[in-house]
This record gives C-alpha cells, sequence and structure tokens, in this order.
C-alpha cells in the first residue's frame, strides 16, 4: 500500500493531491485567472503559485485526512511546462522531503495525465488523445515507451483556442476553452461558414499562426460574429482531432480511445470522438474537469506507479525542465 | 455494375466493380457523422478533387509513375471511379513479410520508394499522408502510390520535408527499429531530387526537432 502525495504546478494551475492505492483521498487546486484579453505569464504564475501552495498543503491534508507521517512519497512535476512556475513547486516538494524525510519521485507531466485517465476510466491500452494548451499528441503504449504517433507541429490545440479567446476577449474564468464552448452554444445556426485553412495531416497537424489578424479583420468587417467564429474554429480543430485520432486507430487497430488534457473536458470534442469510436466499434474513455484539467493527484498516481517500479529521484536530481518528452521516460510498470 | 465491398478503411469504401470489361475500384467517401454536415461536405469534396487533380498530375508529369497511375474512369461529389491496380500489396504488407526472411529484399524496397516520393515531388506534388499502406507494390515489382486526398500543390522545401516526417513517423507503427531503413530511402531520395535534394533532408531535420525543443506551454 503506498500513499503518494503530487504537486502539480507546470501552467496556471497549482494542484496538490494524495492518492492511496488508486484512491482520491484529496485533490485541492487553485487556478491562477488573468483578465480578458491577457494570458498568463510565468514570473506572475509563479507568484500566485508561491503565495497559495502553503495554504493548499495544509488543505490538501486536512482534506484527506493524512498525517504527515502516513505519506510515502511526494511526486512533483518536472516538466514539460514553465519554468519559473514548475521551479516554485520544485523548490517546495524539495524542502518537505527533507523536512519529512521523505522520497521523491519527479514526474512527466504527460505521463501522468495518462495515468490519471487510465486509472479513473479503466482503460487498458488505449490510443491517447492528449490535448491541452501546451500539448497536442497523439499517444500510444509500445516496446516499453509511451510514443508519440503524432503532434502538431507548430503550436498546440489549446494555445490556439486560448489566443483566439483572447482575440474576442472572452473571459478566461474558469478557461479560455471553457468559454468558447459556451459561446458556441449561444447561437442556433451558422450563417456562414470562415474557412480556416488548417492541413491535416495522417499524423502530424498543423495550424497556422493567422489567427490573430485574420479573425481581427473578419470582425471589423462584420463578415461575421464571434458566435459563428467560435462555432467553426471549435468544429474545424475537433474534426482534425478526431479524423487523425481514427488514422491512428486504424493504424493500429486499437478498439479503445482515451481523451486526456485541459481541452478533454470540452463535451463537443468528446461528443464527437464517441461518434466516431461507435461507428468503429471502439470505446471511448474520457474524464471531466475534476482530472483533465492539470491536478495533484494525476502526478501522485503516475509517481506511485513509479515508486512502485523503484524510480527514485535524489534530492539532487530534484530539477525541472520545460521541455520533457513524452517518449523519453522508461515506462517499466506496464507488463 | 455489380460492386463488391473490399474494403472499409477509416474514411472511404472499397468496391470491386466491373466497368465495361475493365477491373475497376469506386472510392467511396462516406459521411463522417461526427463532422457538422456543412464541413464534411466541404472536406470530402476537396479531398476527391485532391485525389483526381494528384493522379492527373501523375500521369502527365512523372514518366516514372505515367503508366503505372490508375485511370479514372468517373467522379461525383463523394466517389472515384478508377482502373484497378491488380496483384499488388501494400508496402506495409510487404516489409512485414520481407523482414523474417531477408533484409536485403527491404532496403530495396525501401530504396525504390524513395524514387518514388521523389517523382511525386519533382511533379510538383505534396502527397500529405505518406505512410506504408499509401504504396502499392505489384507483383512486379512496380510501385504505385495512392491515396491522394489529402495531396496538394507545392514544391516548397518545407512541405516536401513535412511529407517525408509524415512517413518516417508512420513507420513506429511497425513496432521495430527501421532506421536504417528510412535512411537509404532518405539517401535515394535525396539523390533523385538533385539539387535541391541537400536542402530538403536538413529541413527535415529541422522539422524534427520542431517537437523536441518547442515550448511545451501554453
Amino acid at each position: 500500500m503506498v500513499i503518494a502525495m503530487g504537486f502539480e504546478g507546470s501552467a496556471n494551475k497549482l494542484g496538490i493531491g494524495i492518492i492511496k492505492d488508486g484512491q482520491v483521498l484529496a485533490n485541492p487546486r487553485s487556478t491562477y485567472i488573468t483578465p480578458p484579453g491577457h494570458g498568463f505569464l510565468p514570473r506572475d504564475t509563479a507568484k500566485h503559485h508561491q503565495n497559495v501552495i502553503h495554504e493548499l498543503i495544509d488543505k490538501c491534508l486536512k482534506e484527506s485526512g493524512c498525517t504527515v507521517d502516513e505519506i510515502d512519497v511526494l511526486c512533483y512535476t518536472k516538466g514539460p511546462g514553465m519554468g519559473a512556475p514548475l521551479q516554485s513547486v520544485a523548490i517546495v516538494v524539495r524542502t518537505l522531503a527533507q523536512l519529512w524525510n521523505k522520497p521523491v519521485v519527479a514526474v512527466n507531466h504527460c505521463i501522468a495525465h495518462i495515468e490519471m485517465g487510465k486509472l479513473v476510466t479503466g482503460a487498458r491500452n488505449p490510443i491517447v488523445l492528449y490535448v491541452s494548451g501546451g500539448n497536442t499528441q497523439i499517444i500510444a503504449y509500445s516496446a516499453g515507451r509511451y510514443r508519440i504517433f503524432g503532434e502538431t507541429i507548430d503550436i498546440a490545440v489549446g494555445n490556439c483556442l486560448d489566443r483566439f479567446a483572447r482575440v474576442l476577449k472572452l473571459s478566461n474564468d474558469p478557461s479560455p476553452g471553457y468559454n468558447i464552448e459556451q459561446t458556441n452554444k449561444w447561437q442556433k445556426r451558422v450563417k456562414s461558414w470562415p474557412h480556416f485553412h488548417m492541413l491535416s495531416k495522417e499524423w502530424t497537424f498543423h495550424f497556422q499562426d493567422f489567427i490573430e489578424d485574420r479573425t481581427a479583420n473578419w470582425l471589423k468587417t462584420g463578415e461575421y460574429t464571434p458566435e459563428d467564429l467560435c462555432f467553426s474554429l471549435q468544429e474545424t480543430i475537433f474534426a482534425m482531432l478526431v479524423e487523425t485520432t481514427e488514422r491512428a486507430m486504424s493504424n493500429t487497430n486499437s478498439k479503445e480511445v482515451l481523451i486526456v488534457g485541459g481541452v478533454g473536458c470540452n463535451e463537443r470534442l468528446q461528443m464527437m470522438m464517441s461518434k466516431m469510436a461507435e461507428e468503429r466499434g471502439a470505446i471511448l474513455y474520457a474524464t471531466d474537469e475534476r482530472y483533465c484539467i492539470d491536478n495533484g493527484a494525476m502526478i501522485a498516481q503516475a509517481g506511485t506507479l513509479m515508486f512502485q517500479s523503484g524510480h527514485l529521484t535524489s534530492i539532487s536530481q530534484t530539477t525541472v525542465t520545460q521541455r520533457f518528452r513524452t517518449d523519453e521516460v522508461d515506462v517499466d510498470w506496464i507488463k | 455494375m455489380a460492386a463488391e465491398l473490399v474494403q472499409q478503411g477509416a474514411e472511404a469504401r472499397i468496391y470491386f466493380l466491373d466497368y465495361v470489361g475493365f477491373p475497376a475500384v469506386r472510392k467511396e467517401r462516406f459521411i463522417k457523422t461526427y463532422r457538422h454536415p456543412q464541413l464534411d461536405e466541404r472536406l470530402t469534396k476537396s479531398r476527391v478533387r485532391a485525389e483526381v487533380k494528384a493522379i492527373h498530375c501523375l500521369k502527365t508529369k512523372s514518366a516514372l509513375l505515367s503508366k503505372s497511375m490508375p485511370t479514372i474512369l468517373g467522379v461525383s461529389n463523394n466517389d472515384i471511379i478508377m482502373t484497378r491496380i491488380e496483384n499488388a500489396s501494400t508496402f506495409q504488407e510487404n516489409i512485414l513479410s520481407e523482414i523474417t526472411k531477408s533484409n536485403d529484399r527491404v532496403e530495396q524496397l525501401f530504396d525504390q520508394v524513395g524514387v518514388v516520393i521523389s517523382e511525386i515531388h519533382k511533379s510538383g506534388l505534396i502527397h500529405g499522408d505518406l505512410t506504408t499502406s499509401n504504396f502499392m507494390i505489384k507483383d512486379d515489382g512496380t510501385i504505385v502510390p495512392i491515396d491522394f486526398g489529402l495531396s496538394s500543390f507545392s514544391s516548397s522545401i518545407e512541405d516536401q520535408a513535412v511529407d517525408l516526417y509524415v512517413l518516417e513517423r508512420s513507420l513506429l507503427t511497425l513496432g521495430f527499429d527501421t532506421s536504417h531503413f528510412f535512411a537509404i530511402l532518405l539517401a535515394r531520395y535525396e539523390k533523385e531530387m538533385g539539387k535541391p535534394g541537400l536542402s530538403i533532408i536538413k529541413k527535415l531535420d529541422e522539422v524534427r526537432a520542431r517537437g523536441r525543443k518547442r515550448d511545451m506551454v501554453g
């Protein structure tokens, strides 16, 4: 039996979670929300994490009903993510490990998403669509690694949606993507269909970096309303994601698909993916905002698996890295 | 015309039929219900169109491929009827069956596929979906590229490099190390491309690095 405490702070969410044998005991989270039209900057995000982390640790321990003594291992996000926020959390974990005398496991953020998705949904060997603010990857386990079969070659889908929301000055509360989803729920009918030039390739998808200027122009001329644009952008991007995922499933003969990452809690994306899966005789596994969005429990879960198969990180190695590929980690806990 | 369904892929059904005495195939792109109907219609139409244009392009511009590319017999908004590529199996099937016997034959296949890709690119075409399933290898050794639904016209080295990158990624699904074979393909491709060959290979290195070097933050 392992009780693991996980710390996540790679982007604008600070999450701390405690997991005991696959059971989530506590998983509080604090999100740094910026005003409409603004993204989150590393320095301010780090400041947010530093300001709330002590309070959040207390909250997590209290909710879980665990004492510090009962915790077996501390797990933290090594990367990928923003340097300053990652660093802030790592320093706290390093200090706690020495104060409480606990071992530490450094976790890859992407792998934590996958492992948490598998834990919550019961998926066994799925094709994974990992779609968030910083990452858009199609992943499957093969020969000891989580291999990246496809990814966007310029920006991530979540980043694309975030930038778009910024142009439209949509609220960042709770997240830009959520408000794009809500905005296009208001509209009854698409009057016209803006043509987003996006190429969908078999294994890579490509977003051209035109969103800012072109959107601004459309709005200025009144050619399209914000509702039209939200709807069209979302439909187009999600259709590409589902199509590319389907190709990966068809190529690997997979009957399971798992969506993880912040964009993964979008209900329209889940609906489209589930239709595709149904037509292929496959099953869709998806989670809600508790686990799709960055959280501490996912770090604890991946950390537990790593801890059990002997991955420990010495204090001198408890560093962070902004770039940390999903396929760099030896996944020796899958037999 | 009696048609027999022979394959259902992710986006199209392939039927075999007899077209006034010629063995033919009908490739029907079916409706993807997960897509908004308007978007689905537009994508399907553009893919049928891209496929027709690409086949026509290779038939007229590539000396090597003109004979082996199928002849288009009929087109609608969502399907194409064309002559059948007979006595053939996919590149992937060939790799998987030959790899257990001899490396020489696999090396030869990769080398020849390198030639075919260079022919596509020299014709000003980007395939857009190069995978080991998208080359048919006939019993006489002729290689025929198929599935041009995502193709586009471009001669930019960026697009050509991404085309190669897509193929390299798709090799991952074979489940064994193919880097040695892919290197043979690239060497032959570079040679066949002539002057721009080296810059395309350099660009490919850059494309490969993009995923790894990109900051993974919103």
